[in-house]
């Protein structure tokens, strides 16, 4: 019979035995499967003998891998040893280590964990793929430099739901600030009381705790809690059925409390504690739902699964045309869910939103640190494998192969990466509470518990550990075994300019963290001492409430009875944030001309108290009884603006038609970031939402006491909350701060860790030139001489780092400052001054070990080797 | 001297048996008929790898054949260090087996 070669053995099997087996012995033992196999196939038939063929393969396989596992364990064990006997050799040196990529992977853990916390807002809900919501850009209506608005007109959302075929569901959001709430004879002030459709709860996840969820909202008095709330409010008794007081806009209405939710979570672009039907608002308020001229809420859409959200943005042009007037300008798109909460740029946020700016900036400090911990390790490694050179020698002579030098250092690095990840995981759980509070987030962090984290830690450190390790492993395999054994001999001078590159690359980055640092601080500093043309200090702010709007005037002349009390005001605004906008009218304006003005209304002692300072004309005055009657003073820029050379006593109209009595000088009324924009400030003493008051410096506690008092007899239903005015206008700065801190923190441990780098590299340096050391000094060379001979060659290189650093830091501060509007300007000393810390930084980190290498009785030192 | 184990001694008297046509199906079959159990690959791969690293086994590479899929044999042939652990390990059956009584194992 002919050989039958048309059985072959199953391809897969065959290919897998074929890797299990060692190379010398493959062919050999193919071929006798492959002999037996086509024995078996004559004897038994074809099937049998495939099974048979597989079973094999299967057990050989198995030995393989048991055999390889084994050896690879007793190799693996032997290299933890060497790596620990290392470890405990060298402490300093191991410790010096450890701590730096410790510091870089703390530093790195902790950054990511508030990436990823940025990064999952409003992710939580089921359809949050299929959630928007729609802005509003109305072109021309700048306010704080943007004008994209999160505000929507009422009739919007029913419109898009009927016409709209791919909104499935679409609701409106109203939030009204300070409510009261009263629960029998329990008052709250509860910060934002929510009104919604009740189509909310079937576009977000918010899960209901108690309540039918078909009759959520639909009770035009009922009110759904938060967990959160009900406790507030009721403890531990059922809230259900129970009724709530609230106060809103003066208009006192009961609800029912209907059902409870689950606490949203914080990481929600709003956050709700209480939310009642909007419909009920607007029929407390008398509002017009048909209006599409007053944008005053939000609109949150779900779509169809797949809808093309930039095709929707065209239909709400048909939207507009269909149902609003013709003068209706604003242009409304969807933005996602999602997007909301890094996107700074819309006005009217329910709350203040994260930036994506920020969150990337401190990702790319986080890598950069994590990339100076592991340069430094790569330094510290490979100066430090000369010393292990004989090692590697002798290991390489009794039949090491390169391969396996490789992973035993890398496994070094492994050994001391894993070691640094626990010190960093400590160290994070340790700072995280202060971190949260410092970036004003939750975060939390439970490597345990947490599903995504414990293998991204460990995935981190092998990373790490990889990266450090891989230039010292392969830069110690090439160690040629004879030199090597001979003592370093060829290899001494190798891998100097790659350290050398390195240490420059450490420095210029702490550098560039540094001059960050001192741009920062000097905007601040500038921020601080600018005069931004008003009174900031000793004036305490009150909100008004209910019974001080009604008796504003009581209640001052009651304040300034106290002699303490040198000054008080009401108005619409405070002076470092004016937040209403309008076209500038009057009689006679025609119609092309649109000037944008801010509106402050204020009473009679507002630019006195502010000592906001008058350019022409007068200030408000009760002497002139006229002055009730409707008075405007208007700014430079304003004055500006209108191209009017003597504005004083021409009419303008706001509310009513009234006069200008005077001009101020231009002052800052927002933040620096911005430009001095025109400025009305109309008289209107009615409706005013704070109150100002100028105190004396002395005793204070008793003025704040008296103030206190006073406010009980005036508002008995709300707490007496109040603020200082000086800590208002350094809350406007607040991501400022943010990032000065951050700067320095991050400049401080970058600089911490290079020259712990350093110090390695000068101390490793120094051993190795003990015997050289002391022939000099044998010769008479002095300490300093041979301290200043062992730090040159360090700092030149920190020199270096600071040429290189300067463009960087320069190109990086220069566009952070082009935030503001008025900004201080970078100088030659902000630069001199960052390269000159470092390198006295760097420069005293090296001679407290050169000096204990010049220090060195020389008779010991010949002794050495 | 260490004593072999078993399978290696099974294996090492297979060779020895087997003259100059000790190779892996043949060894495979010699013992899967004289224990009657069946053998795999693995388990005469593995005491064969033992034996080759210990010295006791030399090879030689032997010609292919076509149901081979053209893959070449290796011949296995005993060293004297083999032969002398054979010896060793059968000295020190007989002198173990030689202190037990006949009747104990009745």
């Amino acid at each position: 019979m002919m050989p039958i070669r048309h059985f072959s053995p199953p391809p897969l099997a065959e290919r897998l035995v074929a890797r299990a087996l060692d190379e010398e012995e493959r062919s050999v033992r193919l071929g006798d499967l492959e002999e037996r196999f086509q024995y078996l196939v004559q004897e038994r038939g074809e099937r049998r003998a495939r099974v048979w063929y597989r079973w094999q393969v299967m057990l050989l396989v198995v030995l393989a891998v048991m055999n390889r596992f084994f050896w690879s364990c007793i190799m693996f064990r032997n290299n933890l040893i060497v790596a620990w006997r290392n470890i405990k050799r060298s402490k300093a040196y191991s410790v010096l280590n450890i701590l730096g990529l410790a510091t870089g992977m703390a530093v790195f853990i902790l950054i990511m964990l508030f990436v990823r916390y940025e990064l999952s807002y409003d992710r939580y809900h089921a359809n949050a793929q299929n959630i928007c919501r729609v802005i509003d850009e109305s072109p021309g209506v700048y306010y704080l430099g943007s004008d994209v608005w999160a505000t929507t007109p009422a009739p919007l959302a029913p419109a898009m739901a009927r016409d709209i075929p791919e909104v499935i569901r679409a609701t409106r959001i109203k939030v009204s600030n300070d409510v009261l709430i009263s629960i029998g004879d329990k008052h709250f002030s509860e910060n934002q009381f929510f009104w919604a459709d009740p189509q909310t709860f079937e576009i977000f996840s918010f899960p209901l705790v108690r309540g039918d969820r078909s009759m959520v909202l639909k009770d035009p008095f009922s009110v759904l809690l938060s967990e959160r709330a009900a406790r507030r409010f009721f403890g531990d008794a059922d809230p259900v059925g129970r009724m709530v007081g609230c106060i809103v806009y003066n208009i006192t209405s009961e609800f029912r409390v209907d059902g409870v939710f689950r606490d949203i979570p914080a990481n929600s672009h709003f956050v709700m504690d209480i939310v009642a039907p909007f419909e009920t608002e607007a029929k407390i308020q008398n509002r017009d739902l048909t209006q599409w001229d007053n944008s005053y809420l939000y609109t949150y859409v779900l779509l169809r699964k797949g809808a093309d959200v930039r095709a929707l943005d065209r239909k709400f042009l048909a939207l507009i045309k269909k149902y609003a007037a013709k003068t209706h300008k604003n242009r409304y798109s969807l933005q996602a869910l999602t997007r909301i909460h890094l996107n700074p740029q819309v006005n009217a946020e329910i709350s203040p939103t994260g930036d994506a700016r920020f969150v990337f900036l401190l990702a790319s400090i986080a890598v950069l640190v994590l990339a100076i911990a592991c340069v430094n390790y790569m330094n510290l490694a490979t100066a430090r494998s000369l010393k292990r050179a004989k090692e590697v020698g002798l290991r390489k002579v009794v039949g090491a192969g390169k391969g396996q030098i490789v992973r035993q250092f890398l496994g070094d690095s492994m050994v001391l990466t894993f070691l640094a990840l626990l010190i960093a995981v400590a160290g994070v759980l340790f700072i995280l509470p202060a971190f949260n509070t410092f970036v004003e987030r939750k975060i939390v962090f439970n490597p345990l518990s947490d599903m995504a984290l414990m293998p991204g830690l460990v995935l981190l450190a092998a990373a790490v550990g990889t990266v450090a390790g891989s230039y010292p492993a392969f830069f110690v395999a090439t160690f040629r075994p004879v030199s090597a054994l001979k003592g370093m001999g060829a290899s001494k001078a190798r891998g100097r300019s790659l350290r050398n590159a390195l240490i420059i690359f450490q420095f210029a980055a702490s550098i560039v963290l540094i001059i960050c640092t001192i741009g920062v601080r000097s905007q601040l500093r500038y921020i601080r001492n600018k005069d931004m043309g008003y009174e900031r200090d000793q004036i305490m702010i009150l909100s008004t409430r209910r019974g001080l709007r009604m008796n504003m005037e009581a209640f001052k002349t009651e304040l300034i009875r106290n002699p303490a009390v040198l000054n008080v005001s009401a108005s619409s605004c405070l002076p470092n944030n004016v937040d209403t906008t309008t076209v500038a009218n009057w009689p006679g304006r025609p119609d092309s001309v649109k000037i944008r003005m801010y509106v402050l209304e204020a009473d009679y002692d507002f630019t006195g108290l502010y000592r906001l300072k008058l350019a022409r004309g007068r200030d408000f005055s009760r002497e002139y009884p006229s002055d009730a009657g409707g008075t405007f003073l208007i700014n430079e820029s304003a004055r500006k603006a209108l191209g009017w050379d003597d504005p004083v006593g021409r009419e303008l109209s706001w509310g009513r038609i009234g006069k200008i009595v005077g001009v101020i000088n231009d002052y800052h009324m927002h933040s620096l970031h911005l430009p001095i924009m025109p400025l009305l400030i109309s008289l209107n003493p009615e409706t005013p939402r704070y109150v100002s008051v100028k105190i004396s410096g002395k005793n204070i506690p008793a003025t704040l006491a008296f103030i206190r008092k006073t406010w009980e007899r005036f508002e008995p239903d709300y707490p007496f909350e109040y603020s200082f005015f000086d800590e208002v206008f350094d809350r406007a700065y607040r991501t400022e701060r943010r990032l000065g801190k951050i700067f320095s923190a991050f400049a401080g441990l970058a600089v911490l860790i290079a020259c712990l780098g350093l110090l390695g590299l000068a101390s490793f340096t120094a051993e190795q030139k003990t015997k050289e050391i002391a022939i000099r000094k044998v010769l008479g060379a002095s300490s300093s001489e041979i301290i200043f001979m062992l730090s040159r060659e360090f700092l030149k290189w920190v020199v270096v780092a600071n040429l290189a650093a300067w463009p960087i830091g320069y190109f990086a501060m220069r566009t952070w400052l082009q935030n503001f509007a008025y900004r201080t300007s970078l100088t030659v000393p902000m630069f001199l001054g960052a390269g000159l810390a470092t390198f006295f930084i760097a420069a005293a980190a090296i001679s407290l070990q050169t000096y204990r290498a010049a220090a060195a009785n020389p008779v010991e030192s010949m002794r050495y080797e | 001297m260490k004593l072999i184990s078993r399978a290696e001694e099974l294996i090492l008297l297979a060779i020895l048996s087997l003259g100059d046509n000790a190779y892996g199906i043949s060894i495979l079959e010699f013992l899967q008929e004289k224990t009657g159990n069946s053998w795999s690959f693995a388990q005469i791969y593995d005491p064969l790898d033992k034996l080759t690293r210990k010295g006791y086994v030399r090879k030689r590479q032997g010609g292919s054949t076509p149901e081979r899929g053209g893959r070449p044999k290796s011949f296995c042939k005993l060293t004297a260090d083999g032969r002398a652990a054979l010896l060793e390990i059968r000295r020190v059956q007989d002198a173990v087996w030689g202190s037990i009584p006949e009747k104990s194992l009745a």
